[in-house]
């Protein structure tokens, strides 16, 4: 996208739309009186909606009240894994450390509804046309890239798209609603009930129904994501932050691998019973703010750097669930105290399946095979 | 007697002016109570879930809940609500240039990428 289309409004579509009549001055600010660039850009906040209560909220206090507390603005997960991990943010240092590094994911209301992210180079999506959904690649995509997008659109070299978009073209709003996008920020994203849950469109997945391996021992005991992940999902390791002697923040990571681990299910709990579950490595390391102090993290083992993960590579058929020997006996599959780093191994040991965990390799019986597979998603 | 009699002159004079003084000044301090007042606090300030999600904000200081209430911004702040309400000033010359191709084209640039060679990987 050029600079000028980033800064292009169209004025056509956005002039006429009831989002135009404020004028710019009211939410942007600026200096309207003059023609001449760096003049009139005096007191710009290009991000108007950074406080939404004083823009958005003029005519729309009830998702400026949402936008106030909204997970996506305020993004808890980070803190609530941070504090766990023994950060004390009444110290300085620690803040500015994290604020430094750790916040420039917030999304306020233009982030979604009229520009595109940052992390894409920033610009206007339409003109500055105010979009009611999001664009589903370009907004959500756009943050959510390596992560969801790329598995969900099958970008990883021999791994198929999610059927959900393989096949029924579902965009993210199908089953993340409005109601899920301005949530109030609180825990994490795991908290509570599974939102969207696999059987709130697949109430047919119980026990005693026409799939036999649909039995309650497995369905107990495995996120659905364990048997119908398609493939691997990006994993990325280590995470170190600093600033550099010219002022400038930056981040250092150890790369990325793309990765399939079944480990034990870290967030056991009644509404997220299994015992095994996917896990993926977050870019989370112990000297991850070393460069400001030394300790700053001092309960970092309390949490896995291995988490527990929802891959978007959703298929009926996969390697996994071939037939029973695809999984039972394949220990590689399993996240093993070998394929951890020794450094992180205390952090990890409630999600390390141990020998004693692994699902055995089944006996084999004369004359009889494996049951057959069926063709396609 | 004489110093009264000027002062009531001097006030019936200036009446007009006077009760505007304190119209304007009834209306500062109700828009100051409004918006930059105590009950601002509530607005700027997450205190709402504060008190119902403490993992994010009960523990932060007062920078961090700043910072998570008003993300950092690459510029100025935005107006205050007040401005919203009032008769803004006319924007025809934000419009002119910003619908304008030929002089976006001329004029914009791409805000400079500060990369430090420190960085490296993903993320």
């Amino acid at each position: 996208m050029e600079a000028w289309e980033k800064v292009y409004i169209d004025g056509e579509a956005f002039l006429q739309d009831v989002h135009a009549t404020p004028g710019c001055i009211a939410c942007h600010g600026g200096t309207p009186e003059t023609v001449v660039k760096g003049e009139a850009h005096v007191g710009l906040a290009a991000k108007a909606s950074a406080n939404p209560q004083r823009t958005c909220g003029s005519c729309h206090p009830e998702y400026a009240e949402l936008a106030r507390t909204s997970a996506h603005r305020l993004l808890p997960g980070y803190l609530e894994v941070l504090k766990e991990r023994g950060a004390d943010f009444t110290n300085p240092t620690l803040v500015t450390a994290y604020n430094n590094h750790c916040t420039s994911c917030h999304a306020s209301c233009g982030d979604c509804h009229i520009s595109r992210p940052s992390a894409l180079g920033g610009g206007l999506l339409a003109g500055h046309q105010v979009k009611k959904v999001a664009s589903v690649w370009l907004t959500c995509g756009g943050c959510h890239s390596a992560r969801v997008a790329d598995d969900y659109r099958g970008n990883h070299e021999g791994i198929p798209a999610d059927v959900h978009w393989q096949k029924a073209g579902m965009a993210c709003t199908k089953c993340h609603t409005a109601d899920d996008y301005h949530a109030r920020g609180h825990g994490t994203r795991y908290d509570g009930d599974p939102e969207p849950g696999c059987q709130d469109c697949h109430p047919e997945v119980q026990p005693g129904t026409e799939i036999a391996q649909h039995d309650s021992l497995h369905l107990g005991m495995l996120s659905c994501q364990v048997c119908h992940s398609a493939g691997a999902v990006k994993s990325c390791f280590g995470c170190h932050t600093g600033v550099d002697d010219q002022g400038i923040k930056y981040f250092r990571t150890e790369g990325t691998e793309m990765t399939f681990k079944i480990g034990l299910n870290p967030l056991q709990s009644p509404e997220r019973p299994w015992a095994y579950a996917p896990v993926r490595h977050a870019p989370a390391a112990p000297g991850l703010y070393d460069f400001y102090a030394e300790g700053l993290l001092p309960e970092f083992d309390a949490v896995p750097t291995w988490k527990y993960a929802t891959p978007h590579n959703i298929q009926r058929n996969t390697p996994q669930n071939a037939s029973c020997t695809s999984c039972h006996g394949q220990d590689a599959l399993f996240l093993r105290a070998e394929d951890v780093d020794p450094a992180t191994r205390e952090a990890n040991r409630s999600v390390i399946v141990p020998p004693d965990r692994l699902p055995a390799p089944l006996p084999v019986i004369p004359g009889v095979t494996a049951p057959a597979t069926e063709e396609g998603g | 007697m004489h110093t009264t009699h000027t002062n009531l002159y001097w006030i019936k004079r200036n009446r007009g002016w006077l009760l505007l003084f304190i119209a304007l000044l009834a209306a500062s301090v109700g828009l100051w109570l409004l918006f930059d007042g105590p009950a601002a606090a509530d607005v700027t300030l997450p205190r709402v879930e504060a008190a119902s999600s403490e993992v994010a904000l009960a523990a932060a200081p007062a920078a961090l809940s700043a910072n998570a209430s008003a993300p950092a911004v690459e510029s100025a702040p935005a107006p205050e609500s007040s401005e919203l309400a009032a008769v803004a000033p006319s924007s025809d010359n934000c419009i002119a240039c910003h619908t304008n191709l030929e002089v976006l084209q001329t004029l914009a640039e791409e805000p400079e990428q500060v990369h430090s060679t420190e960085a490296s990987g993903e993320g």
